[in-house]
């Protein structure tokens, strides 16, 4: 079984090389972008089965990059994750709302994480 | 069915409605006098009306009475007379028998009606004819009507021609034991000599006048001549009022004569005996009328006075209610002025309260948004901490040492944002609750900058940026807070490092504005700012999209805190950009700071006699002066300076000095000459004098007991050399004791001050320190304020006791936020509060460096 591709986007670099290091030791292929513009480099060479998607981020962020996500026919049904330091009452509904799959808050538990993680890719009725 | 239509909740103000009580309260108080005014005048009118008629009536009875009083008597004696004459036979047989002439019987008969010469007797027979006329002088002769006779009866008054009333008695003649009469006696007497016209006009006032008649049925006789006669139902005994035929009414009295069939009434215009009473209804009226005209404008102006404010207040509140703001309602003494004053301010109270809330309701929300912020920043880097943490615990023997080392780095880089992130919303809030404390101090631009820049090389040496700094000397002196200064500009400056590119080069420029401020520009060649985003700039949380964010994580504070850092000091910021070329941020400040937030603790350096050998440098050129100062001063040297001869002289005369550094080229006389008055003027016998010269002139000198000669430029070593060699040596700058129970802080603030040249005795127990500065006395102590045991106020307490630390200075190095209370205690005990943080101790470092820097006197 091929390993599967995570796209991480986040705008940190140490929570970045954090996501990365543990989903490839659980042994997931990792590509990351640190805003709009990498992702859509990364996306153009790729095709990720997730996307855990930071939500605050310098420029066009994670809520409008999800929303266009979802708008385009290439990544419709790409599943998104928001990962995100948002983590008050409200986050998880706007990140719902912009069309984010699930809802994981900051800081992660770095033990779980890839239990968690692998959990998203479990197919779901959309 | 459904109605749909919402009419408007709040009416508009109808300030000219009759409805208004404006309107209705001064119409019904007038209404109701003039209703009271109305009854009260009409009651008195009928009243005074009424008394007036009975008074006239009474009057016109009691002279009817009078004159019946006065023609009674005449009037009986007549009457009686001429019944007793009719009756007489000898009449009767005079007229049966119709005899031609008057027989003496007869007349004798007839004699006692014919007492005086104005009247007229009469014998007439049934059948008509007159048988015997006695005349009268001055009375025309009254015929009786032919076939008139038997209507003949009684007696009358009648009117001659000549305007004369006379009394006209007419009886029948009737024989005795004669069933019919047989003729009549007729006498006419002149009586209107009994009526004075104007004695009684007199009595009863213009018009009065009395009428004499008898049967109702037959003629009256105006005794004053006037021809109107009242009708029959209206003559009564007693008061008569009756009208004339020419329509005038008419009030008086009738009064019987009594033993006659006569009445005498006495009556007179009713307008006139009226006419007081219509006076005083007519007085009356005016003054109603006066009274109505006062009671409506005293009413108009009372209820201006209670409906104005009333109908302000009725409006105001309207407005209020619609919330197009109440203006302000005139004030007043009274009940209704103090409504209407209370209700102004009310007003104002509730759009105050309603402006606070809206600030309440901004600020809440701002709070919240910061709140979510803060969530968010806080928990963005510990993300990092806790995840790689984590893994370095569970798996730390998979990991290479590379990935260790790269974890940590991870850990240590966020744990700092942390602390950054932290120092900065506290700075903040200090500043948002006018906590922020500015101590401004006489600074020096260049090294405050020269400083900061000191800061960022290594960050600019990374990305090979050079870094500029450029000072106005026209500032002049500037006196502010420095470590604010620093902050501001350091905030810059790291920002302009983040966004210029490697290579780059960074802008520090210091210019004049104005008379009292000066600008400072921090100016980048990197990526400039778009223009939609510069409102953004100095906003708490906003951090802007620079294409390069993963290499420069912000705390998103710095530019709001710079922000509100200069405004508390009375300064401005701002920036300009242009996208792609680089950016330029500016911050105006005053030149001179006038206040500080909190009791200041003001850094002055020691009077530091005794602290080390002190120098006098004599040198009139400020360039050689400077050095030999400075190189003086580094040494540990106290220094005084002079530039000519006549000072150096002054200053030798004032004090001792270790050593004397002399230029031979003075302004206002030779070095040379100098030399034996520095010995022997003053305190300076034996001191070692070093001559600093351009040319060695040791010929010149020959005589003159120097220590050395330097040429010139002095080097540093070889003047230190020269004062070694005469046993002038400077002590150290000093031990300094550093007590935290914190060994972090200790160790931290020791490695500081070690590299400054300070020798640092550190303590984490502070019993211990304070027992090792009593047995040796440090040049100063740093202590932290929050150490178990004995905290810091204590320990400085504690520290004041011993005879031997009395005057030590003490610097606070605490990371407490101390409050107004805590600052005063501390103003008389330490030199000065320095707030730990940053991870840094070289404010530390440069305070105490200045606190012991031994006194120049340039």
């Amino acid at each position: 079984m091929a390993a599967e591709l995570i796209l991480v986007v986040d705008d940190t670099p140490a929570n970045l090389r954090l996501a990365e290091f543990l989903l490839k030791g659980a042994g997931f292929t990792v590509h990351t972008a640190s805003g709009a513009d990498e992702l859509r480099s990364v996306l153009a060479k790729v095709r990720p089965v997730l996307i855990l998607m930071d939500l605050q981020l310098p420029g066009v962020d994670g809520f409008t990059l999800t929303r266009q996500l979802r708008a385009d026919p290439e990544t419709r049904d790409v599943r998104i994750v928001a990962m995100t330091a948002y983590a008050m009452t409200g986050d998880e509904a706007r990140a719902r709302d912009a069309g984010c799959d699930d809802y994981l808050a900051k800081p992660i538990d770095p033990i779980t994480f890839a239990g968690t993680v692998r959990r998203y890719l479990r197919p779901v009725a959309r | 069915m459904a109605s749909g239509s919402t009419s408007p909740r709040v009416t508009s103000p109808s300030r000219s409605s009759w409805r208004s009580l404006r309107w209705r309260l001064p119409l019904l108080v007038s209404g109701l006098i003039v209703a009271m005014l109305a009854t009260f005048l009409f009651a008195s009118y009928e009243q005074v009306k009424s008394a007036v008629l009975t008074a006239g009536t009474e009057r016109a009875k009691v002279t009817a009475g009078q004159l019946v009083d006065m023609l009674g008597p005449g009037l009986r004696r007549l009457t009686g007379d001429l019944h007793r004459i009719s009756a007489d036979p000898a009449i009767a047989q005079f007229v049966a028998t119709r005899a031609e002439t008057p027989l003496d019987p007869v007349e004798s008969h007839l004699r006692p009606l014919v007492s005086n010469g104005s009247q007229v007797i009469e014998l007439w027979t049934m059948t008509g004819d007159r048988i015997l006329q006695m005349a009268v002088p001055n009375a025309a002769a009254v015929a009786l009507p032919s076939g008139a006779a038997p209507s003949f009866t009684g007696v009358r008054l009648v009117e001659t021609p000549a305007h004369v009333v006379a009394f006209e008695g007419i009886d029948q003649v009737t024989p005795p034991g004669a069933p019919q009469p047989i003729g009549y006696l007729l006498v006419r007497r002149n009586v209107s000599t009994s009526s004075n016209p104007d004695a009684l006009s007199r009595l009863m006032g213009g018009g009065a006048r009395v009428m004499l008649g008898g049967d109702p049925k037959s003629p009256w006789t105006d005794l004053s001549h006037l021809l109107v006669r009242p009708t029959a139902e209206q003559v009564r005994d007693g008061a008569l009022e009756w009208q004339t035929t020419a329509g005038d009414w008419r009030v008086g009295a009738v009064s019987n004569i009594s033993g006659t069939p006569w009445q005498v009434a006495v009556d007179f215009p009713r307008a006139a005996i009226l006419a007081p009473a219509d006076r005083y209804l007519r007085r009356m009226l005016l003054v109603g009328l006066l009274f109505m005209l006062v009671a409506v404008v005293a009413g108009r102006l009372t209820m201006a006075r209670v409906t104005k404010p009333l109908a302000d207040l009725t409006n105001a509140s309207e407005a209020l209610a619609a919330d197009a703001g109440a203006s302000p309602l005139a004030p007043g003494a009274d009940e209704i002025g103090r409504i209407g004053a209370a209700f102004t301010s009310l007003g104002e109270r509730s759009s105050r309260l309603a402006a606070e809330n809206q600030e309440v309701r901004t600020a809440s929300r701002l709070k919240s948004e910061f709140l979510a912020n803060m969530s968010h920043e806080l928990r963005t880097p510990l993300n990092a901490v806790i995840g790689f943490s984590t893994i370095l615990q569970q798996e730390a023997a998979d990991l290479t040492p590379e990935l260790r080392a790269e974890f940590v780095g991870h850990i240590l880089t966020s744990g700092r944002h942390l602390l950054e992130l932290i120092n900065d919303v506290l700075d903040l809030s200090k500043v948002e609750a006018g906590k922020l404390e500015f101590v401004p101090e006489p600074i020096d631009l260049e090294r405050v900058i020269g400083e900061v820049l000191a800061v960022v090389s290594s960050t600019a040496a990374s990305k090979r940026i050079s870094t500029v700094m450029t000072v106005d000397r026209a500032i002049g002196d500037v006196t502010l807070d420095a470590g604010r200064l620093k902050q501001v500009l350091y905030n810059y400056v790291s920002n302009a490092l983040k966004f210029t590119p490697d290579g780059g080069r960074v802008t520090i420029r210091a210019t004049p504005e104005g008379a009292d401020r000066f600008r400072v520009e921090v100016e980048d060649n990197g990526v400039g700012i778009a223009a939609a985003d510069m409102d953004r700039l100095f906003v708490e949380f906003q951090q802007l999209d620079a294409g390069a964010a993963k290499h420069h994580a912000g705390t998103g504070l710095g530019l709001a805190l710079t922000k509100r850092l200069v405004e508390a000091q009375g300064g401005s910021v701002g920036a300009t950009s242009v996208l792609g070329k680089g950016s330029v941020f500016h911050a105006v400040l005053p030149t001179h700071a006038t206040a500080g937030a909190a009791p200041q603790l003001m850094v002055t350096p020691l009077a530091g006699a005794g602290r080390g050998p002190a120098i006098l440098v004599i040198e009139d050129d400020p360039n050689d002066r400077k050095h030999l100062v400075e190189v003086l001063l580094a040494a540990g040297f106290v220094v005084e300076a002079a530039a000519t001869g006549s000072d150096a002289i002054a200053r030798c005369e004032q004090r001792a000095f270790d050593a004397v550094t002399l230029d031979l080229l003075l302004p206002d006389q030779s070095g040379l000459d100098l030399i034996p008055e520095i010995r022997r003027r003053g305190r300076n016998p034996d001191v070692p004098i070093v001559v600093v010269t351009v040319v060695a002139e040791e010929q010149a000198l020959a005589g003159h007991v120097v220590t050395d000669i330097l040429p010139k430029p002095v080097r540093a070593d070889a003047l230190l050399a020269s004062l070694r060699r005469a046993h002038v040596t400077a002590s150290q700058p000093g031990r300094i004791m550093v007590v935290d129970d914190d060994e972090s802080a200790v160790r931290l603030a020791s490695v500081a001050l070690q590299s400054a040249g300070f020798s640092v005795e550190g303590h984490t127990d502070p019993v211990v320190g304070l027992a090792a500065a009593d047995g040796h006395p440090p040049a100063a102590i740093v202590v932290d304020l929050l150490m178990p045991g004995l905290d810091g106020f204590q320990f400085i307490e504690e520290l004041r006791a011993l005879p031997s630390n009395r005057t030590t200075p003490v610097i606070v190095w605490t990371a407490k936020e101390l409050t107004p209370a805590e600052h005063r205690r501390l103003s008389e005990s330490a030199r000065l509060v320095l707030q730990k943080g940053r991870g840094r101790a070289d404010t530390l470092v440069s305070h105490l460096r200045l606190m012991l820097a031994p006194r120049v006197g340039v």
